[in-house]
């Protein structure tokens, strides 16, 4: 059994090598980085598993003025086939429709296409933590997806009145797919993708200092310092609005801490901060190789060493513990921010300037709601080896910028041991 | 007929009515007080005018001293009842604001001023006529009348602080006070040698001009330190100070000797202060004017000439460093006599030398425009200017030539000057050849920089003309300016002359009668491949057709400013790019539904169908037309034929009154019209099938002399015309002359038309595809079974992959422009005979340094007619690359002999390095079209992404071998709204009343 997971885990570790602009893909399911995930330490157990499973009920997208798009749209509102063709001195078919349009301005309408596709995801997490003494832990998580982007389309915004337009219709939004087949880019339809995630390991340090305050029962501190290993289903730069399912092939570390305070017996109320850096990570790419060319479909393909922007996520929750026997509830915000990304090419076939230029590699941001609804078991069974934990949550995601914000229902059972 | 009769008088009574005022830009606010300072707005509202109430007598426009940053213009008074705006001043204060110019004229001349640093002083020019102004800087020197000094007037924005110098009285040659002024011309001739005002002047005794006594005297600006005191504290400040001096080179006077003899010697009682302590370095002997007499050996040829009259006029060119003095001159009428009306003159060592302005030994004729080697003859130039190049060169610009003044009145001529400021590396002060006429038919040196590799000296003419053959002559292509007389009685003469880069502009303030046509026009230089001038377009009215003093372009800004007299005063008024939603005629009238061409598009060609696709001025100079001219403006599906020009009583005039009814027909025939129709619209029919209509012509069969309206597009081309193929016979001159019944049929099997011309045998109709001619044939039109020859194919293995974007016919040859290059008519062949595409055996032209990719042709002709080109012709090619964001343009001479060869075509000498052609200007974004009238240099830029539409201007004197980071690119305001406006197609300029029109989506903008 091991040495088939084993065998899987290093199928997915060299499986392809490309990615998309976007390692980090700015998607707010649950994912190795989650806080929320988190368990604490419940009667003494040495072992926890736990099984997530977690569905979108609706998936919108979110532009860079944060407004709700299609998921299609979260970079550019349209996609702008004009510019798509420039900057392209090693593609024929490109050079060729480049030239043929070169009195033909942009107007943002002309040869201007309007994406649109329904997402659809969701995940399942399989993670085990083992309590070693003096508060330290070992954490792993190893999440699973399935995801499928359906109904995709293109429309065309280009008016039929004068040559320029004509011309536009003619060459290049006639037949879009095709034409973007020939042109080597990404293959426009509808895809459904499902693999690992990638692995996350984690060594944390928890402590409670117990307070003898009218009020302030408790402290509670964890710190914690991690890895994440490439073992996710990458980007697949030949498919449209590729999402990979991990880091897309980079390795990354973390640190992260809280602090959660407990006012009488079931309040509480916490903050914690976690941060991600993903080390520089080549790969085959696709780029921007025009200014103002738009994200979606971008036909140039060059090897490049991505410099990843820092990860930061805060959350803020309160909390009440078992409020009756062993339901809590708890409420959170959550907030994740990438950084800027930057592309340093491995040839000089296209500009470094202008690849750079892409809004993926521009930083995101989710705001978010989770709702956790759990119960734990462990006071109807006090005396057990065995105890489960049931946990319902519901994240609803109200703000973001330039990110696929998805409403989930989530369901957790772990199993303490 | 007789309905029709009565209609056109009724148009005739209400054009005469309604003569005196045209749509215009704005008028500049006249002399109104008090105003405010800042603003330059009128306080009191009551007493704001748009006139100057009284005449000008004298303007100057800083432009033609200064750079392009600030633009005033000093007018002044010719009348005694002025006050204090016996000068004024009007200014744009930036180029950069929208509200470019200050609401009005600023009186510059306070009751009260501080004159000859006295506080205070009673104005000696308030409520004065004032003759005469000339700028240095923005420093002006006027003369008042019948008064022999010359004032310097500080100005500044608060009158009350501006500050007035005054000379001593100029003496004329005899030493004696001057009887007056009549000429003024400013020198600067840098920091070291200073400025300089030099004078004519008339005798002692008020006679004529060139009689005994008169000449040119010499003022040096020079600075004396005076104590000042402000607010208790004495301060050491400069103030300026005019010294006359002694211009008369025989009156030497060694400088240390009179240096030596001043000091033991008493001050001059003229020179009541003390001007020689501070002014070591110049001799203050008693001034005398440079004798100016027919006996000058520079003037006369032999035996002693006669100066007709008191016209004179002086112009200092800074580049050569000389003074050229124009007259009227009579040679004596003993045999072996000649004259000169031209005298260069230069300043050495403080004196005025004068050179002739070609040996006697080059004037053997009577047609040699700046003199006569014939006895008993007259010379008359009454203006003169100096104009350089865009290619480098330097030209002498004359109004007259052979003849007396009333013969002359109306020609304007070009000749070649010597420039030996690099040909004799050192100061070409002491030259006796530099400024005069050059020998015209040499090859310009080209002087490159230390390591001979960038052409940052210049080129120049080098060798003098010394013998007849040397000299243009008045019926050289090459020294007629506007190919042609002006349009003006040859016994009247223009108002004003002057040249902004490669044009002569010239006002004509007379009325209309006989050939006299009022307003502005403009005529362009043509140039060889050296770099030569070749020809001059025909002379084109530019922006108005009232009559006008004087004018200047604001190359910032697009504006014309041009001073018009009216019978309320003066009315200076300023072009402006704008919408102009109704006549202003109408307005006056109270018709406020009146419309103008802006409201009559804008109403037809509406933005849901991205506006005016295209527009096309046929002059009234098309065959086919007589004394009638007419805009096609072209859009989805539909055309407007508007009337820009007919006859009105005996003279052919802009149409510019209200331009209803509006005629319209949807389904594709010529409505049922009246004589008053101006403006027609027709859609639907035949013309739903050609969509976006891009291309019109009228096109002519000279054999037949029968000619069609022909317009292409999307869908193909559509021809105007009845059921037996005709359109009309003969010539039109008004809209309703055009056959009712005819309609627009669809021809042939065309799809993406981008350009129609004719020929006047064969129709050519250019797709992105291919190129066809057709045998223009009423009866093949009826039967659309065409005769067509297809002379470019992309099907073709040998234009394979290769997109055609523009092309231009002219006699045998033509050009045409592709995604790949630019290809002309194979060597001895003719387009017009050709058989077949490989027989065309299209040749492959090198356009140096330019992209691939030739976007646009631009036609700059002898005859304004682009057809016309290969005969001493000049092609803009402007090249451009979307990818890269740049374009360039490249420039190139087209002459045909009798065969088409390698000469045919040749790119101007404009280059960066030595022997290595280049383009002429690379823009630093994408332009989609350019067009110049050799002065403004304008181009087009649709919007492209997060790139705006613009139309920019070159704010620079542009030249070959200019870097482009150093040339400013303006954008020219449009008033257009940036959110709905995305295309921007055209510039074209209306040929019946000057003004330039754009078209694009938004509609149509004028500039008027």
């Amino acid at each position: 059994m091991f040495k088939k997971i084993s065998k899987i885990i290093l199928l997915f570790l060299f499986i392809g090598n490309y990615n998309l602009l976007y390692s980090i893909f700015p998607i707010n399911l649950f994912k190795i980085y989650d806080v929320n995930l988190y368990r604490q330490r419940t009667n003494n157990a040495r072992l926890e598993t736990a099984f997530l499973v977690e569905g979108s009920l609706s998936i919108r997208g979110r532009n860079a003025k944060a407004q709700k798009v299609n998921v299609l749209q979260i970079w550019n509102k349209t996609l702008d086939a004009l510019t798509m063709i420039r900057g392209l001195p090693f593609n024929k078919e490109a050079r060729r429709l480049s030239n043929i349009l070169n009195a033909v301005n942009d107007n943002k309408i002309r040869g201007n296409l309007i994406p649109t596709g329904d997402l659809h995801a969701s995940g399942y997490t399989c993670y085990a933590q083992y309590f070693f003494p003096h508060n330290f832990s070992v954490n792993l998580f190893l999440p699973f997806f399935s995801m499928k982007l359906k109904n995709v389309q293109f429309t065309d915004l280009t008016k039929n009145i004068t040559i320029e337009d004509q011309l536009v219709r003619e060459h290049l939004t006639k037949d879009f797919r095709t034409l973007i087949r020939n042109l080597g880019g990404p293959e426009i339809k509808d895809w459904e993708r499902t693999g690992l995630g990638d692995l996350y390991g984690f060594v944390q340090w928890t402590r409670n200092y117990r307070q003898n305050k009218p009020w302030l029962k408790n402290v509670y501190v964890d710190t914690r310092f991690g890895l994440t290993v490439p073992t996710g289903l990458k980007s697949d730069i030949n498919q449209l609005f590729s999402i990979p399912f991990g880091f897309d092939g980079a390795w990354g570390i973390f640190v992260g801490g809280g602090i959660e305070l407990t006012w009488g017996h079931c309040f509480q109320a916490g903050v914690d901060l976690q941060f991600l850096q993903l080390f520089s990570h080549a790969a085959e790419r696709r780029i921007k190789t025009h200014r103002n060319q738009s994200e979606l479909v971008l036909l140039a393909k060059t090897k490049a060493l991505k410099e990843f922007g820092i990860m930061q996520i805060f959350n803020v929750y309160l909390q009440a513990n078992r409020i009756f026997r062993g339901f809590s509830f708890r409420a959170d915000y959550e907030f994740m921010r990438h950084d800027d990304d930057k592309l340093w090419l491995f040839n000089n076939d296209y500009s470094s300037t202008m690849a750079n230029t892409s809004i993926g590699l521009l930083g995101w941001t989710i705001h978010q709601f989770v709702f956790d609804f759990s119960y734990d078991f462990c006071v109807d069974l006090p005396n057990s080896c065995v105890v489960p934990k049931i946990s319902l949550y519901y994240k609803v995601p109200f703000n973001g910028r330039r990110s696929v914000t998805a409403q989930t229902l989530s369901l957790d059972l772990s199993i303490s041991f | 007929m007789a309905k029709r009769n009565f209609f056109s008088s009724l148009l005739l009574i209400i054009f005469l009515f309604t003569n005196t005022s045209i749509l215009l830009g704005r008028v500049v606010d006249g002399n109104c007080k008090p105003r405010n300072p800042k603003s330059g707005n009128c306080k009191d509202e009551k007493k704001e005018t748009k006139n100057l109430s009284f005449p000008i007598a004298s303007y100057a426009f800083s432009t033609r001293y200064n750079t392009y940053d600030d633009f005033s213009l000093f007018v002044t008074s010719n009348a005694i009842n002025s006050g204090e705006f016996s000068i004024a001043r009007a200014t744009r204060n930036s180029a950069n604001e929208k509200n470019k110019s200050k609401a009005g004229f600023m009186p510059l001349c306070p009751q009260k001023i501080m004159f000859n640093n006295q506080a205070f002083h009673i104005n000696p020019l308030y409520n004065q006529k004032i003759p005469l102004i000339k700028l240095l800087s923005n420093l002006a020197v006027v003369v008042k009348e019948n008064d022999n000094k010359l004032y310097l007037l500080l100005s500044t924005d608060d009158p009350k602080k501006g500050e007035l110098y005054s000379s001593v009285k100029i003496n004329d040659s005899l030493k004696k006070p001057a009887a007056e002024i009549i000429s003024l011309a400013v020198a600067e001739q840098g920091f070291i040698q200073g400025s300089w005002f030099l004078a004519a002047v008339k005798n002692n005794g008020n006679e004529k001009f060139g009689s005994e006594g008169s000449g040119i005297a010499m003022i040096y600006l020079t600075n004396k330190q005076i104590m000042e005191k402000k607010e208790n504290i004495d301060y050491l400040t400069e103030k300026p100070r005019l010294i006359v001096l002694n211009a008369d080179p025989k009156d030497k006077l060694k400088l240390e000797d009179k240096n030596k003899e001043d000091k033991s010697k008493k001050k001059s009682e003229s020179d009541s202060d003390d001007e020689t302590k501070n002014a070591p370095k110049v001799p203050s002997e008693d001034n005398k004017a440079f004798p100016i007499t027919g006996k000058m050996n520079e003037i006369k040829i032999g035996h002693e000439a006669f100066i007709d009259n008191n016209i004179v006029d002086m112009h200092w060119d800074r580049i050569l460093g000389r003074l050229y003095v124009a007259f009227s001159v009579k040679s004596n009428s003993q045999s072996g006599s000649g004259a000169r009306a031209i005298l260069v003159g230069r300043i050495s060592r403080h004196k005025l030398i004068f050179e002739p302005i070609a040996p006697d030994s080059a004037f053997t004729s009577n047609d040699q425009i700046v003199g006569t080697g014939i006895a008993n003859d007259n010379v008359s130039i009454y203006k003169v200017r100096t104009m350089r190049t865009s290619t480098l060169l330097n030209y002498l610009i004359v109004a007259g030539g052979n003849g007396t003044l009333e013969a002359v009145g109306n020609k304007i001529f070009a000749l070649p000057l010597v420039n030996e400021n690099h040909y004799l590396k050192k100061v070409s002060e002491m030259s006796t050849t530099q400024g005069t006429l050059a020998k015209y038919d040499q090859n310009p040196k080209e002087f490159f920089n230390e390591n001979e590799y960038l052409l940052d000296k210049g080129r120049e003419f080098v060798l003098p003309a010394k013998i007849n053959s040397d000299l243009l002559t008045d019926k050289d292509k090459a020294a007629i300016v506007g190919n042609g007389d002006l349009p003006l009685n040859p016994n009247e003469k223009i108002s004003d002359l002057f040249t902004i880069n490669d044009a002569v502009f010239v006002c004509i303030s007379n009325d209309y009668k006989n050939k006299t046509q009022p307003g502005i026009y403009s005529s362009q230089a043509i140039f060889d491949e050296y770099g030569k001038i070749t020809a001059w377009t025909k002379w084109q009215r530019v922006v108005t057709d009232k009559k006008v003093l004087g004018a200047e372009c604001d190359i910032p800004t697009g504006q014309f400013w041009y001073i018009a007299p009216n019978e309320n005063g003066t009315a200076v008024e300023l072009s402006e790019w704008g919408k102009y939603q109704h006549n202003p005629n109408a307005l006056l009238n109270k018709e406020k539904n009146a419309m103008g061409l802006f409201d009559s598009l804008h109403s037809n060609f509406g933005i849901n169908n991205d506006g005016i696709h295209q527009i096309f001025d046929f002059s009234r100079f098309t065959p086919g037309f007589n004394n009638f001219s007419m805009l096609i403006a072209t859009g989805f599906c539909k055309i407007a034929l508007i009337e820009t020009g007919s006859l009105k009583g005996s003279h052919y005039k802009p149409t510019k009154d209200d331009l209803r009814p509006l005629f319209d027909s949807n389904v594709g025939n010529l409505p049922i019209f009246n004589d008053h129709a101006k403006f027609v619209t027709i859609h639907g029919g035949h013309l739903a099938k050609i969509g976006s209509i891009v291309a019109a012509d009228i096109v002519s069969n000279f054999k037949t002399n029968e000619h069609w309206i022909v317009v292409g597009g999307v869908g193909g081309i559509a021809i105007l015309m009845n059921n037996q193929g005709k359109c009309w016979r003969g010539d039109i001159s008004l809209l309703n002359q055009i056959p009712s019944g005819s309609g627009f049929k669809k021809v042939g099997n065309y799809s993406f038309v981008r350009k129609i011309q004719s020929d006047g045998e064969f129709l050519y109709v250019l797709t992105d595809k291919k190129l066809d001619r057709i045998k223009i044939s009423s009866a093949d039109f009826k039967t659309n079974n065409l005769k067509i020859t297809t002379l470019a194919d992309v099907n073709d293995q040998s234009f394979k992959n290769i997109y055609l974007t523009d092309f231009g016919i002219s006699n045998k040859f033509g050009i045409l422009a592709t995604s790949c290059g630019l290809y002309r008519v194979g060597d001895y062949k003719d387009i017009r005979y050709a058989k077949n595409f490989s027989d065309v055996n299209w040749t492959k032209v090198n356009v140096p340094d330019s992209y691939e990719y030739i976007l646009k042709l631009f036609f700059v002709t002898p005859t304004g007619n682009s057809i016309d080109y290969a005969d001493q012709g000049q092609v803009y090619v402007l090249s451009s690359n979307r990818e890269l964001n740049r374009s360039k343009l490249n420039r190139f001479f087209v002459k045909l002999q009798e065969e088409i060869n390698n000469e045919t075509i040749k790119p101007l000498p404009d280059m960066y390095f030595k022997d290595k052609h280049s383009c002429f200007f690379e823009f630093a974004s994408y332009k989609d079209f350019f067009w110049t009238d050799g002065a403004q240099f304008l181009s087009l830029q649709n919007k492209d992404t997060n790139q705006k539409i613009s139309l920019e201007t070159l704010v620079s004197y542009v030249y070959s071998g200019l870097l482009s980071s150093t040339v400013k690119q303006l954008p020219l305001f449009l008033d257009i709204k940036s959110k709905e406006a995305y295309q921007i197609n055209k510039i074209t300029r209306n040929s019946a009343s000057g003004e330039l029109l754009v078209n694009g989506n938004f509609g149509l903008r004028i500039n008027q």
